[in-house]
């Protein structure tokens, strides 16, 4: 095995020794002209029961993409209003309105039985009603709308007059996502680290800048044992909580309740509602949202490190407690400004992409070519208007 | 600072000297000369933060033109102001609230006008059996309305009243009108033609003329198939609402009080409509209109959460208006009832043993 066989790294003129680092900038200036704009939107939207949303959340793009800038170049968003309006009313009527009384039959002959005669009640015709009737279009609607959202964003977003553009089958990423959802359930959240890259390794795998697609190999090793520690933890807060309001308790209160017909004694401390013992199982709780958060922060890390564009690889090297950070100062922010300082919480989450993200490699500009337009892609159907794609 | 150009096709920067001339702007790349006028220019105004000006050009939006030096900016300001002067594209933003605000006063106002005449004749023209499956088994309603009242004799008054009243309405399908033994004195009807009166009704009313009013406004609502054309007003409202509002979670106070305001508005109507059907039951009958004038005067003074909202909150309509339309519009004279007939009906929920 000579040394450049054995992947240890290669001598020479086809080495790459010196790795060109393309770090993203994050514009943070002009907070109050953005805040401005913000509140603007919110009056603009209230004046128009909401329907100015499409327009506002055209505006907030506009103004959050440019400020971030790769090799010196801002990014563009050419998305606009009206596209997103349109494909709100398609999605709408195409989508909603005939699922809004298909899920009605199903809930109204299937449901209702259950909820009066319990679970004996149903046969398994009216569960496969329920199944067919709610559950599965309810995923297909929701994961079909995150993939046109996920199209439509990177579709309307431009790099020196670049576009991005993503291809790909809505059809087969609802069959992808009935898929992982459905396993995730019948795991009890196991599953879910397989799921998450699963479904995001489809749109990364099919999306492109210009001409070049950007590759991904799919990969759950590194998300195992993160996951697995926040999954263990919630049965362990659990049993943990209890347990402390059990030792601490010194006066047990029963009650007797009654349930199909029949008493049931069920002892509950009295300690439960005390304000320490609440606030120390509030204190526990931070146990496993941090590690929550620590899954989270490797599942990025691994997206970052298993993602490749041409020549160029890219490293996000946030951890959880920079996470928990970023996630409570926004929130306090969000919630003692009663969201009028919203962009604030914008602008920092720009910076820390900003600052966590970097891009190694040749990036290979010369090679770099436009693609054709993609003209299918009209706007974001339901989900992208409101962030949650 | 300097002026730059990306051509669309690939992302390489071409720094470019601009040559600034009152029709446009001249500037050299590798790829050969370019002569853009003011008017195939598109300002692109929200390019980047910071002083500059970027255009891109109207026959191929993918180039991008960036000029940094302030001197070009003036000179570009001095020839083409509109490029440079974003007070027409701020108004925008308002331009786009005011249409869009137009166009939805335009539905409220359809949905207001028009859905409540569109739904009562669909519900009208709907098949009985529609609202038939609808209807409840009592049994499992009596944890809130409890046991039917079965005393055998005021059963036999309280059918023979109906019964006038039935016929009178000539409703081609089958209402059955029940007492329960619950003391709120309230009523309501079911899909499929079943009218509850809650003992507390009874116990409370002074002449059978109450009765027959509160019955005959009962009876008004299942002839105007008020469940069927709420709940196709509803799933209306429910679609604007959504249509509206979305399914953002901050849009669900929004959609809460625009749905709310105009149902409440709506079941107001209903209610209305179902005194006007009850007066003329009880003319048509010749039944003093005074038992439910008195009705409804009692309701106005009993200070229920119904008499305390604001009229523009309440499912009903103003009690006192309503006792006042019941005596502007009756003319009858006579009693549902006879004396004895009335004690009589009074014992209904009267156990065995304990009258």
């Amino acid at each position: 095995m000579t040394f450049e066989s054995s992947g240890a790294g290669s001598i020479g003129t086809s080495g790459e020794k010196n790795f060109p680092a393309h770090r993203l900038e994050f514009d943070t200036t002009g907070k109050g002209w953005l805040v401005g704009m913000h509140i603007s939107n919110l009056f603009l939207s209230v004046v128009t029961l909401m329907i100015y949303r499409f327009w506002a959340i055209t505006n907030v793009r506009r103004a959050l993409w440019p400020r971030m800038k790769f090799s010196g170049s801002p990014l563009e968003y050419t998305g606009t209003g009206l596209e997103i309006f349109i494909g709100f009313l398609k999605v709408f009527f195409l989508i909603l309105l005939p699922y809004s009384f298909f899920a009605e039959w199903a809930l109204d002959t299937v449901v209702v039985k259950w909820a009066l005669l319990g679970a004996s009640g149903l046969n398994l015709i009216e569960l496969g009603r329920l199944v067919l009737g709610v559950y599965i279009p309810l995923i297909c609607f929701y994961s079909v709308g995150s993939y046109l959202a996920f199209r439509y964003r990177v579709n309307r977003t431009q790099w020196r007059g670049i576009r991005g553009s993503v291809q790909g089958s809505t059809i087969r990423y609802a069959g992808k996502a009935i898929i992982a959802y459905t396993c995730t359930a019948l795991s009890l959240g196991l599953a879910k680290p397989w799921a998450d890259m699963n479904l995001l390794g489809y749109k990364l795998q099919n999306a492109s800048f210009g001409q070049r697609t950007v590759g991904f190999r799919n990969s759950t090793t590194d998300l195992w044992k993160p996951y697995l520690t926040f999954w263990f933890s919630i049965p362990a807060y659990v049993v943990v909580t209890f347990a402390l309001a059990y030792i601490l308790d010194d006066n047990l209160i029963t009650q007797t309740q009654h349930v199909n017909g029949n008493s049931i004694s069920v002892k509950y401390s009295a300690k439960s509602q005390d304000p320490f013992v609440v606030m120390l199982s509030m204190l526990l709780f931070l146990v496993p949202f941090l590690l929550y958060l620590n899954y989270r922060a490797r599942f990025w890390q691994n997206i970052a490190s298993n993602a490749q564009f041409g020549a160029a690889k890219t490293v996000f090297n946030a951890e959880a407690p920079e996470f928990f950070k970023l996630v409570l100062v926004n929130y306090l922010i969000t919630i003692f400004s009663l969201g009028l300082l919203l962009p604030l919480t914008w602008l920092r989450k720009g910076t820390f992409l900003a600052r966590h993200l970097t891009v190694t490699g040749n990036l290979n500009e010369e090679s770099l070519v436009q693609a054709e337009f993609d003209e299918q892609s009209t706007g974001e159907g339901l989900l992208g208007d409101f962030d949650i794609a | 600072m300097s002026s730059h150009f990306f051509d669309g096709s690939s992302p390489k920067r071409y720094d470019v000297n601009l040559d600034i001339w009152p029709g446009g702007i001249s500037f050299e790349t590798e790829r050969g000369a370019l002569n853009w006028r003011y008017e195939d220019l598109t300002r692109l105004w929200d390019y980047r933060p910071g002083k500059h000006l970027a255009f891109t050009h109207r026959k191929h939006q993918d180039s991008r033109l960036i000029i940094e030096e302030a001197d070009a900016v003036s000179s570009i300001g001095m020839h083409a102001p509109n490029l440079v002067n974003r007070g027409r594209e701020r108004l925008r933003s308002v331009r786009i609230a005011a249409a869009l605000a137009g166009g939805i006063l335009v539905l409220v106002a359809a949905i207001y006008f028009l859905v409540p005449p569109i739904a009562d004749h669909m519900a009208r023209d709907m098949p009985w059996s529609f609202e038939e499956k609808d209807a409840p088994d009592l049994a499992q309603l009596e944890r809130f309305i409890d046991k039917p009242c079965i005393a055998s004799r005021p059963n036999q008054v309280l059918q023979g009243m109906t019964d006038r009243l039935l016929n009178a309405a000539n409703f081609p399908h089958p209402i059955t009108v029940q007492i329960t033994d619950r003391k709120t004195a309230n009523a309501f009807t079911f899909p499929g033609g079943r009218i509850v009166l809650l003992r507390g009704l009874i116990d409370k009313a002074r002449t059978p003329n109450e009765v027959a009013a509160v019955i005959a406004h009962e009876i008004g609502h299942v002839v105007n198939r008020d469940h069927t054309e709420r709940w196709i007003r509803n799933n209306v409202l429910s679609a604007a609402a959504t249509l509206l509002f979305g399914l953002n979670p901050t849009g669900s106070i929004g959609e809460s009080l625009f749905q709310s305001g105009l149902a409440l508005s709506f079941s107001r109507e209903d209610e209305s409509d179902a005194d006007a059907f009850a007066i003329g039951l009880l003319n048509q009958l010749d039944l003093d209109p005074n038992g439910g004038a008195v009705f409804f005067e009692r309701l106005a003074r009993s200070g229920g959460l119904g008499e305390i909202l604001p009229g523009y909150l309440s499912t009903h309509p103003e009690s006192e208006g309503r006792a006042g339309y019941f005596r502007e519009h009756g003319t009858g004279t006579k009693q549902a009832l006879s004396p004895a007939d009335w004690l009589i009906l009074k014992q209904i929920c009267v156990k065995p043993g304990k009258g």
